[in-house]
C-alpha cells in the first residue's frame, strides 16, 4: 500500500453523533452507504441509535453542474472522434491531428471558462459567486496546464519554435495587458498617462516588441527630449533576431545573430545611452536578460512561468526542451525568493517542464475536484505513445483506470450515464464489466429510458442484463396492472417464464370474471403467441371462444379437444374445458364424432381418477365435491349421449 | 415527454410525472409562466389509494380549444383550457402504454401503443371501446409515434422500434400501405411537413434525421447537391392488396407501384450523433434535439 499523499479530509455526517464513533458503511457503485450503530461491548445496548437514517454519501458534485455538464458533452464528442479515427492516425499527419484534438479539448474548456466567468460577474448572489470564480480559476488552470502538455508533449517542439509556443502561451494566459492597453490608449495623452510606462514595460516582458515600439513613438512624439533615446531603443527592437516560422535560418545563424544583437544592446548600456531616463534603462537592461531587472518587475509578471519565459526569450532564446526545467526550477526559486512555498498548480507546472508526465497526472488527479481533466489527457497522451504500460496494483493501466474513474462518475447522473457508456466501451480490459454492473442499476423512470437502456445493452450482447432489466420492468408493470406492457416486456426479454406468469394471471382472471379482460391484447397476439404454452393455450381458448360465438360448432369442438389432447392445456382447466364442452354435446345436431366423444371420455378419466386424496375433509371442500360430483355426472351422461346419437349417424347411409 | 404549441402564446408540456402543464409564453421578456397545470393527469394508483404511484404522460397533441394526452398507465384524457378538471377521460383505454396520439378529424383520434396497434377512438360515442382497431400481422412491434397527413385525414405514417417507417389508409382495411425499412434503431418522431406535405421527416435512437422526399414532379434530382451529405434514392415496396384504390384522391405517399415511384431520402445531420429524440418542421426552419444536449437548428431546409 503506497503512503497517503495528503491528509484525506473530514466529512461529518449530519445528525449522526460522531464522538460515539459508531459508524458502518457499504460501497456502491459510485456512491456510500452510512448509517449509525450502537454496538458496545460493555454497556447494554438498550439505547436506539441516535439517528434513525441511512445516509447516501456522494463525492461527486461536479456533474451536476449546469455549465459544465457542456464540457461533458462537448468532450464526450471529442473523445470518441479521437478514438475512431485512431486506425486512420499514421505518419505526418498523425502528429498535426493530435494537436487539433488538443485544441479542440482547449476550446471547449475555453467555452466554459467564459460563460462562467459571465456568471460569475453577473452577481446574483455572494454565495454561488464565489463558487462560481472557484470554479473560473479551477478552469482557467486546467486550461494552462493542458496548454503547456500540449507544446511539451504532442506538439513536441523543437529549440526554436519551443521559445515562441511558450511566448504564445504566456500571452494568453496573463490576459490583463490587453484591458491596460484598451486603458492607456483610450485616454487622450497615452504618454502621459499613469501606466503607459507599466504597458510599455509588460509589452517588452511578453515579447511584444512592435507594440512597445508605438508606444515609444508616441512618447517620442510627445516628448522631444526623449526622442533620440526612444529611436535607438525602437530600432534594437526592430533588429532583434526572432525565428519566425517561415524563416529557413539555422539554430546556429540565428544564435549568431542574437549574440551579436546582445552585444549591441550591452554597449548602448555601458556607453549610457539611456541614463537620463530611467524608464527607458530599465527597457534596455530587461532586454538583455538582467535577472535584476526582470525581479524589480515582479507585479507586473504576476508569475513565475511568466518570469521563466521573459527571462529565456532574452537570454536563452534557443533553448532545448531538455534544459527547460533547470531554467524552470532557478526561476521558481528566484520568483518565490523564499518568501513563500510552491502551490500545487507550480508543482505541476514544474513536473511537466521535467517532462514526468506521470508526475504531472498525479499532481493533477490530487489537485482537481474531478476526474474529467486526468481522464481526458491522459487519454490523449495515450494516443502519442507517451505513456508506457504504467500497471498499478488493480492490473489495468493508467490510462484505463482514469477512464473508468470517470465514466463511474458519470453514472451517478440522472442522464450523463449515455456518456459514460461510450467511455466504458474504449476501455479494453474491465469496460465491459463495469458497464454490465451499472447499467442495471440506472433507476428507469419511464420506459422511454428503460428502452434506451435496453438499446445498450441489446447492441453489446449482454443478454443477461437485458432479461434482468425486462423482468423488473415486466413485473412493475403486472404490479400496475398493465397486463399488456407486461407481455411486450416478456415478448421483447424471450422470456418464456414470464409469459406464462402473465397468461395465468389473465385465465385466473376469466375464472374469476367469467370473461376476459384485455380483449384487444389476447385477440391480436400474433407469433407472441409461441413464446409459452400457456401464452398459446390461452389464445387458442380465446379463439374457440370466438368460434363458438360465431356458431361455427365444428371448428370450436376440434379446437377444443385439440386443446385437451395436445397437453398444452393446465391441468387445473381441463374442468373448465370439459364444462365448456357440455353445452356443443347437448346441441340438436351431433357435433363431436365418435372418436372425439371417446377422447373427451378418456380426457374426463384421467381427471377424476387423477385427482389426489386430499386430506383435511372440508365443508367448503364437500360442497365443492357435491359440485364437481354433480358435473362430473351431467358430462358422463352428455358424453354418453353424445357417443351414442354419434354412432348411429356414423353407422347410417346419408340422405335417408 | 412530449410538447406541442397550443396557440400562438400557449405551451401545453407532458411531463414524466404524470402531470400536463400549460406555459404561457411572454415575448417582451422572453419568460415562460405556469398557466394551468393538472398534476394527475396520469397515474397507476390514484391519489386516494396508499400506494399513490404516478405515470409518465408519454404523448400530447392540440386543437384548440381541447388537448388530448395519453399515457404509460394507458390512458386517454382530454382537456380543455380553463377547464380545471377533464372532461372526458378513457380509463384503462389500453392494456400497455400509449406512445403517441394525434387528432384525425377533430372528434376523433388515433393512438398508437407497444404493442402494435393503431387504435382509433371517437369522443362522440360514449363508452370505451376504440371503433377501429389496425395493426400490422407477423411481429408486434411497438410504434412510438404518429404523424397525420396534414390534406389528407385518412393518411397517417407511424414509426416503430426496429425503426420502421410504415404509412397507414385509415379507411382502407387494417393493414399499412407501405412498410419502408429505415433507421437501425427505435424511430421516436415522424413529422410532415406542415405545408409541403410530400416531404416527411423522422428522426431515431441511432442518431439520425432523415428526411424523405416523395415528391414526385421533381424530376431526377442530381444528388451530389443535396444538403447534408449521405444520400441514397429509396423504392418503396408496398405490401398492400387493396386492388381498387380510389385514383383521384391519391397523394403520394400511397401509391403503391414500386417501379414508378421513388423516395429521396437525406439523412440531415452530418456526424454521428448520440440519439435524436425529438424534432420540429415549419416552414424553411428544422429543429432536432439530441441525447449530446445538443440542438441543432436549420433555416434552410429547402435551399
Amino acid at each position: 500500500m503506497e503512503e497517503l499523499d495528503g491528509e484525506p479530509t473530514v466529512t461529518l455526517i449530519p445528525g449522526v453523533n460522531s464522538q460515539k464513533k459508531q459508524m458502518c458503511f457499504d460501497w456502491g457503485p459510485g456512491e456510500m452507504l452510512v448509517c449509525e450503530t450502537s454496538f458496545n461491548k460493555k454497556e447494554k445496548s438498550d439505547m436506539m441509535p441516535g439517528c434513525p437514517f441511512i445516509h447516501i454519501i456522494r463525492k461527486n458534485e461536479d456533474v451536476y453542474s449546469q455549465i459544465l455538464r457542456k464540457l461533458f458533452n462537448e468532450s464526450h464528442g471529442i473523445f470518441v472522434g479521437l478514438q475512431r479515427i485512431e486506425e486512420e492516425l499514421t505518419g505526418k499527419s498523425r502528429k498535426t491531428q493530435l494537436v487539433r484534438v488538443s485544441k479542440n479539448y482547449r476550446s471547449v474548456i475555453r467555452a466554459c471558462l467564459e460563460e462562467m466567468h459571465q456568471l460569475a460577474i453577473a452577481g446574483k448572489d455572494p454565495a454561488s459567486d464565489r463558487q462560481f470564480s472557484i470554479q473560473v480559476s479551477s478552469l482557467s488552470a486546467m486550461e494552462l496546464i493542458w496548454n503547456l502538455c500540449e507544446i511539451l508533449f504532442i506538439e513536441v517542439a523543437p529549440a526554436g519554435p519551443l521559445l515562441l509556443h511558450l511566448l504564445d502561451w504566456v500571452q494568453l494566459h496573463v490576459c490583463e495587458v490587453d484591458s491596460l492597453s484598451a486603458d492607456v490608449l483610450g485616454s487622450e495623452n497615452p504618454s502621459k498617462h499613469e501606466r503607459f510606462w507599466n504597458l510599455v514595460t509588460v509589452l517588452v516582458l511578453q515579447g511584444r516588441l512592435d507594440e512597445a515600439r508605438q508606444m515609444l513613438s508616441k512618447e517620442a512624439n510627445t516628448n522631444p527630449t526623449s526622442a533620440g533615446m526612444c529611436r535607438i531603443l525602437g530600432d534594437l527592437m526592430r533588429t532583434m533576431p526572432v525565428l519566425s516560422p517561415g524563416n529557413t535560418q539555422t539554430l546556429t545563424e540565428l544564435e549568431l545573430k542574437w549574440q551579436h544583437w546582445h552585444e549591441g544592446c550591452e554597449r548602448h548600456l555601458q556607453d549610457g545611452t539611456f541614463a537620463s531616463s530611467p524608464h527607458l534603462e530599465s527597457l534596455c537592461k530587461i532586454m538583455l536578460g538582467d535577472e535584476a531587472a526582470l525581479l524589480e518587475q515582479k507585479e507586473l509578471l504576476s508569475n513565475w512561468y511568466h518570469f521563466l519565459v521573459t527571462r529565456l526569450l532574452y537570454s536563452h532564446p534557443t533553448v532545448k526542451p531538455m534544459d527547460l526545467h533547470f531554467y524552470a526550477q532557478s526561476s521558481l526559486d528566484l520568483f518565490l525568493g523564499g518568501e513563500s512555498s510552491p502551490e500545487p498548480l507550480d508543482n505541476i507546472l514544474m513536473a511537466a517542464f521535467e517532462f514526468d508526465i506521470h508526475q504531472v497526472i498525479k499532481e493533477c488527479s490530487i489537485a482537481l475536484s474531478n476526474w474529467w481533466f486526468v481522464a481526458h489527457l491522459t487519454d490523449l497522451l495515450d494516443h502519442c505513445k507517451l505513456l508506457q504500460s504504467h500497471n498499478l496494483y488493480f492490473g489495468s493501466n493508467m490510462r484505463e483506470f482514469l477512464l473508468l474513474e470517470y465514466a463511474s462518475g458519470l453514472f451517478a447522473h440522472h442522464s450523463l450515464w449515455q456518456l459514460g457508456v461510450d467511455y466504458f466501451d474504449y476501455c479494453p480490459e474491465l469496460g465491459r464489466v463495469s458497464l454490465e454492473l451499472h447499467i442495471e442499476r440506472i433507476p428507469l423512470s419511464t420506459e422511454q429510458k428503460a428502452l434506451k437502456v435496453l438499446r445498450v445493452c441489446e447492441q453489446r450482447q449482454m443478454t443477461e442484463q437485458v432479461r434482468s432489466i425486462c423482468k423488473i420492468l415486466a413485473m412493475k408493470a403486472v404490479r400496475n396492472n398493465r397486463l399488456g406492457s407486461a407481455l411486450s416486456w416478456s415478448i421483447r426479454a424471450k422470456d418464456a417464464a414470464f409469459a406464462t406468469l402473465v397468461s395465468d394471471r389473465f385465465l385466473r382472471d376469466y375464472c374469476e370474471r367469467g370473461c376476459f379482460s384485455d380483449l384487444d391484447l389476447i385477440d391480436n397476439l400474433g407469433p407472441a403467441m409461441m413464446l409459452s404454452d400457456r401464452l398459446t393455450f390461452l389464445g387458442k381458448y380465446r379463439e374457440f371462444h370466438r368460434l363458438y360465438g360465431e356458431k361455427r360448432f365444428v371448428d370450436a369442438a376440434s379446437l377444443l379437444l385439440s386443446l385437451m389432447t395436445s397437453q398444452i392445456a393446465p391441468r387445473t382447466f381441463w374442468m373448465t374445458l370439459l364444462t365448456d364442452a357440455l353445452p356443443l354435446l347437448e346441441q340438436k345436431q351431433v357435433i363431436f364424432s365418435a372418436e372425439q366423444t371417446y377422447e373427451l371420455m378418456r380426457c374426463l378419466e384421467d381427471l377424476t381418477s387423477g385427482r389426489p386424496v386430499r386430506g383435511e375433509p372440508d365443508a367448503q371442500q364437500l360442497q365443492d365435491d357435491d359440485v364437481e360430483i354433480t358435473k362430473v355426472e351431467m358430462l358422463r351422461l352428455a358424453l354418453a349421449r353424445n357417443l351414442a346419437r354419434s354412432i348411429i349417424k356414423e353407422g347410417s347411409l346419408e340422405g335417408s | 415527454m412530449d410538447l406541442q404549441f397550443f396557440d400562438q402564446e400557449r405551451i401545453v408540456a407532458a411531463s414524466s410525472t404524470g402531470c400536463v402543464t400549460v406555459f404561457l409564453h411572454h415575448p417582451n421578456n422572453q419568460t415562460l409562466s405556469v398557466s394551468q397545470q393538472w398534476t394527475t393527469a396520469h397515474y397507476h394508483t390514484g391519489p386516494g389509494s396508499p400506494s399513490c404511484s404516478s405515470a409518465p404522460c408519454t404523448g400530447v397533441v392540440c386543437s384548440n380549444p381541447e388537448i388530448v394526452t395519453v399515457g404509460e398507465d394507458g390512458r386517454i384524457n382530454l382537456f380543455r383550457a380553463d377547464h380545471k378538471e377533464a372532461i372526458r377521460t378513457i380509463d384503462n383505454a389500453d392494456s400497455s402504454t400509449l406512445h403517441a396520439v394525434t387528432f384525425l378529424r377533430t372528434p376523433e383520434i388515433l393512438t398508437v401503443n407497444s404493442i402494435g396497434q393503431l387504435k382509433i377512438w371517437d369522443f362522440r360515442q360514449q363508452g370505451n371501446e376504440p371503433s377501429q382497431i389496425l395493426s400490422l400481422t407477423g411481429d408486434r412491434v411497438p410504434l412510438h409515434c404518429v404523424d397525420r397527413h396534414p390534406n389528407q385525414q385518412h393518411v397517417v405514417a407511424t414509426g416503430g422500434q426496429d425503426g420502421m417507417l410504415s404509412i397507414w389508409d385509415v379507411r382502407q382495411g387494417t393493414m399499412p400501405v407501405s412498410l419502408l425499412k429505415a433507421h437501425e434503431a427505435e424511430m421516436w418522431e415522424v413529422h410532415f411537413h406542415p405545408s409541403n406535405p410530400d416531404h416527411l421527416f423522422t428522426c431515431s435512437e441511432d442518431g439520425s434525421l432523415w428526411h424523405w422526399d416523395a415528391s414526385t414532379d421533381v424530376p431526377e434530382k442530381s444528388s451530389l447537391f443535396h444538403q447534408g451529405g449521405r444520400n441514397s434514392t429509396f423504392l418503396s415496396h408496398s405490401i398492400s392488396n387493396q386492388a381498387n384504390v380510389h385514383q383521384s384522391l391519391i397523394s403520394s405517399w400511397l401509391i403503391t407501384d414500386p417501379a414508378k415511384d421513388r423516395i429521396e431520402i437525406t439523412s440531415l445531420l452530418p456526424n454521428r450523433t448520440l440519439s435524436v429524440n425529438s424534432l420540429d418542421v415549419l416552414g424553411p426552419c428544422l429543429v432536432c434535439g439530441t441525447d449530446a444536449e445538443a440542438i441543432y437548428v436549420t433555416r434552410q431546409l429547402f435551399s
